[in-house]
């Protein structure tokens, strides 16, 4: 059974004017201890995505979903009181700005505390000491001083350690990581992904990670779910979208990063700007602007996501690589 | 956070200065001369006049009037009153207690009801609530005190008293003539409460309330729009979004991080209010016959009591002054960012 | 290039499942009055037109006494049309003084606003460009002005210069200045500090076509928005200072005057009481309600904050 089951999620932001879809009819299947790269370039929904499922969208959005269900629960149905009790315990989520992502006005380690208050029954001395253990545990040196720290008194990366902290404190059974070292310098970008990974096999989480870096996915994913305008196009494991990328866009991202394109040649870049998604834009297919393999049916139709013999899913009608689709 | 202190004290100092002279060219303003304007028909007694005029040190050159001005403030004089001929600063303090009363259960007010109305406009915005409660508040900010205080005459204590006489509000001093607390703290309530007579405390809230709610509005329409577009501001956040996706109650994120963080602004404009008070009770106590500085100074100014204006413009300033200094302590408070001096 | 058979068809994917979120308010974007604007600049310009016209609007003199008319309620609690509005406690037509006030209310208004922003501007422009001395000691002296309540200290100018016309006028402009040289002022270092301030410095402009030709213009917006809500203030403290006996003498017809004499007469002859009041509260209430507007419409930033 999956962890993790959602089916056909939309989120619509609509105004007096139009009408904005920023994820449309998402599917999403997740195993227990399972990592998934949700890739995409800014805008195509993965960050709102997840927000929806964790109901965290505020109107003007309108989330929309056949089911979302975690571990047996279905959370489309459930309170929101029921909801709070799994969010922030059993599923945890990271942001990409960590600085931002703490309150400016409370110690660290106080916020970690509040985290612990509010799903786990303890005493306020036990806490603390469980909160200075879990800063230990993330690699903050002097975790029992820097309990005391504000968030400004902090670097980036201690601050994204510091949500690290939080997000664990709990032992959830998924980690949400949005773009988790998209706001650090680069040397401690590794640092953070090697303490992620580590986390990850002592805790046995599932992990989604969110990432336009598709090198970081690479790494840590086995497997990966690439977005544009709101829509999965390709899933694949990871290896294998790598090596032979189905959905054009997903070929266009990968010719994309600077390290496998070889010195002198430019890097690649696709034509024109993503499309702005209205419910009427989905009658074709939403790259057909873009796509140097567009035909006649691609600007007629919508693409369905289909799936292939090995299991993966794309939504071309002209895919790359042939392989044989039932 | 020291460091910033020091820094604004020191900001304070030529601020200080320009207030001394200020409230001393104020009174060199008087067309003609101050002694003759303040005499009226008297002027016409010479000796009357001299006498005046040395006691004042008028005869003397200006900069040497305006030392001598320092000089008499740093020992705490402030001269005396023409009318009654009480040291002017005895008389403010005097009185003041009462225009602290007053100022405090309006900004009480102001804070108690405006901030909760902003963060419910803010929660529901958009709302018929929210559009309810900001066109109340834009009426309230534009309200003119002293028609908002004789309409509260009328509803509260004319109308009331033809419907349920016993409930008809008072709406002249500070409590009823049969009550006579000795003056302790110089505050009604607190020496209502102490004299241990029955209903004195409660005569003297009676006659604090319309006071305090015709004063107060203004503030609160003010902390209102303030809470909320404060408040929307916050909400907007990064740590507002993962404090909820820690699975916080929406009741916690909005108080323990939303209106925390909210409350810097909050607390800058409770500050900047007081001295929009303090110019509210002229015309409140003038209303409600309230024996504070407010009618003090008017009755001054229909006196032509010029050492009380000159003496009571300065205190209220100090006054004002130190209140925007306890601001700045507040923020550092408040807000680890500036006590840590980033 | 290899080629699948084209996947099929579109399919119906529009979701029909249960919300999850609150359902959707509607997303209005501006001022969340906004809807009323149109009525206050309407209510603004029927006043401007009243005040203009009061002389051939009003059916009576201002100040003539009806001494067989004292305290007559308005026509429509029992009065008689020829004292549409009734009569205050000499007898004189409430319609009409109330039409003169309204004249002598945004005249004061408006040149008190005018006698507070040219000096204003001028201080704060040279306040900004010359920071260490001149602006150094004009920041303090405002300073010292903002700490004095500002009523207080528009009674006490009345006082020191007494009562009158001018001097109301030169009271509230004194009570104005100081907010319009600090904003001035933040305008203009910001501008100052641009490159193309630096720029033309360069090229030799001099500090005083500089301030008026290239800063004031981009410090405009915020100065318009504060000179809106400045007139309000100020229609505000004339009434004020009317109220306290402290504006214009005694038969003048001014709003706040009007009301200081009607507290004995507020059980026996409210309107007395609700016309002046109301003239005050709707003039400022309109004319903030279209400064919120205009500062919707010049800063963009604010749009969603307010």
């Amino acid at each position: 059974m999956s962890l993790l089951e959602i089916d056909n999620l939309s989120v619509r932001f609509r105004s007096r004017t139009a009408t904005t879809e920023a994820v449309r009819g998402l599917d999403l299947r997740l195993g227990a201890g399972e990592t998934l790269g949700l890739v995409g370039e800014s805008g195509s929904g993965k960050s709102m995505a997840m927000l929806a499922f964790l109901g965290l969208v505020d109107p003007p959005g309108e989330v929309a979903a056949h089911g979302i269900r975690f571990n047996g629960i279905n959370l489309l149905d459930a309170r929101p009181a029921e909801r709070r009790r799994i969010i922030g315990k059993d599923i945890a989520m990271i942001f990409q700005d960590p600085v931002m992502s703490l309150n400016p006005a409370y110690r660290v380690g106080e916020q970690i505390v509040e985290s612990l208050r509010v799903h786990a029954r303890a005493s306020r001395p036990a806490m603390r000491a469980r909160a200075v253990e879990l800063l230990a545990s993330v690699g903050i040196p002097e975790a029992g001083t820097r309990f005391h720290a504000y968030p400004h008194q902090l670097s980036g990366g201690m601050c994204q350690r510091v949500m690290i902290a939080m997000a664990i404190s709990c032992a959830p059974k998924l980690l949400i990581a949005d773009e988790p070292t998209t706001a650090l310098d680069v040397t401690v970008q590794a640092q953070i992904m090697a303490l992620l990974s580590r986390l990850r096999e002592q805790h046995r989480m599932a992990m989604i990670l969110i990432s336009h870096n598709l090198a970081v996915v690479s790494q840590m994913a086995e497997r990966v779910a690439v977005m544009y305008a709101g829509e999965i196009v390709e899933t694949a494991p990871a290896r294998k979208l790598f090596a032979r990328p189905r959905h054009p866009y997903s070929a266009a991202l990968l010719a994309a990063i600077p390290e496998r394109t070889p010195a002198g040649v430019p890097l690649y870049s696709l034509p024109g700007a993503a499309l702005r998604r209205t419910p009427e834009a989905g009658r074709h297919c939403l790259l057909a602007e873009r796509c140097p393999r567009a035909a006649e049916p691609c600007r007629a139709h919508h693409p369905k996501l289909a799936e292939t013999v090995s299991g993966d899913q794309v939504r071309c009608f002209f895919p790359l690589h042939a392989e044989q689709i039932p | 956070m020291f460091a910033f202190l020091l820094g604004r004290l020191g900001m304070l100092l030529p601020t200080l200065f320009g207030l001394t002279l200020l409230t001393f060219f104020l009174v060199r303003l008087l067309p003609g001369d101050p002694v003759s304007s303040m005499l009226g028909i008297m002027a016409a007694d010479t000796t009357l006049r001299d006498a005046l005029t040395a006691q004042m040190g008028l005869d003397r050159p200006l900069p040497l009037q305006y030392v001598r001005y320092l000089a008499a403030l740093s020992q705490g004089d402030l001269g005396q009153s023409i009318a009654t001929g009480e040291p002017v600063l005895a008389a403010f303090f005097q009185r003041f207690p009462a225009t602290l009363e007053l100022t405090l259960a309006a900004m009480g007010l102001a804070l108690l009801a405006g901030i909760p109305l902003g963060t419910l406009a803010a929660a529901r915005r958009d709302s018929l609530i929210d559009r309810g409660i900001m066109a109340l508040a834009l009426t309230g900010y534009s309200m003119p005190i002293y028609w908002w205080g004789l309409l509260a005459i009328l509803f509260f204590s004319v109308g009331l008293g033809e419907i349920a006489p016993a409930w008809a509000l008072p709406v002249s001093g500070r409590i009823a003539v049969e009550f006579d607390p000795d003056p302790l703290t110089g505050f009604m309530l607190v020496d209502s409460f102490l004299s241990e007579e029955t209903g004195a405390l409660r005569s003297a809230l009676e006659h604090l309330l319309l006071p305090s709610l015709v004063l107060g509005t203004l503030p609160l329409a003010v902390i209102a729009r303030m809470t909320r577009s404060s408040v929307l501001e916050i909400m907007r956040e990064d740590y507002v979004r993962a404090a909820r996706a820690k699975g916080l109650s929406p009741a916690r994120v909005l108080v323990a991080h939303v209106l925390r963080n909210a409350l810097t602004p909050i607390v800058t404009v409770a500050g900047l209010l007081v001295s929009v008070l303090l110019g509210g009770a002229v015309l409140t106590e003038t209303i409600f016959a309230w024996p504070g500085i407010g009618r003090w100074m008017i009755e001054a100014v229909w006196q032509r009591d010029y050492p009380v204006l000159q003496g009571g413009l300065l205190l209220i300033a100090l006054l004002v002054i130190l209140v925007n200094f306890l601001v700045d302590v507040l923020h550092g408070v408040l807000n680890p960012r500036i006590r840590h001096g980033t | 290039m290899a080629s699948s058979t084209p996947v099929s068809a579109m399919e119906p994917e529009s979701p029909r499942g249960v919300p999850l979120a609150r359902a959707p308010a509607s997303p209005r974007q501006g001022g969340i009055l906004n809807g009323v604007m149109p009525l206050a600049v309407l209510w603004l310009f029927c006043l401007f037109a009243m005040a203009a016209c009061a002389p051939w609007l009003a059916p009576h003199d201002p100040t003539e006494q009806f001494r067989e008319h004292l305290l007559l309620p308005p026509a429509w609690s029992g009065g008689t049309l020829a004292f549409p509005f009734g009569t205050d406690d000499l007898g004189r037509d409430m319609l009409s003084r109330l039409l003169h006030g309204a004249r002598l209310s945004l005249m004061i208004g408006l040149a008190a606003n005018i006698a507070a922003l040219v000096p204003g501007v001028i201080l704060g422009l040279f306040a900004a460009s010359h920071p260490r001395c001149f602006g150094f000691f004009t920041m303090r002296l405002m300073d010292a002005l903002l700490a004095l309540p500002s009523l207080l200290l528009a009674v006490a100018v009345v006082a020191v210069l007494g009562a009158g016309l001018v001097n109301t006028i030169l009271a509230i402009a004194l009570v104005q200045l100081p907010g319009v040289v600090r904003l001035t002022r933040a305008a203009a270092l910001d501008e100052l500090g641009r490159d193309y301030v630096t720029a033309s410095r360069m090229a030799g402009a001099g500090t005083i076509r500089l301030l008026f030709a290239a800063v004031l213009p981009n410090c405009l917006p915020p100065l318009i928005v504060q000179a809106t809500l400045g007139f309000s203030v100020a229609i505000l403290d004339v009434a004020a200072l009317g109220f306290l006996g402290l504006g214009a003498p005694p038969p003048t017809p001014e709003w706040g005057a009007m009301l200081a004499s009607a507290r004995d007469f507020i059980e026996t002859a409210p309107w007395v009481v609700y016309l002046p009041g109301m003239a005050i509260m709707s003039a400022v209430l309109a004319i903030n309600l279209f400064g919120d507007g205009l500062r919707d419409w010049l800063d963009p930033k604010l749009r969603m904050a307010m």
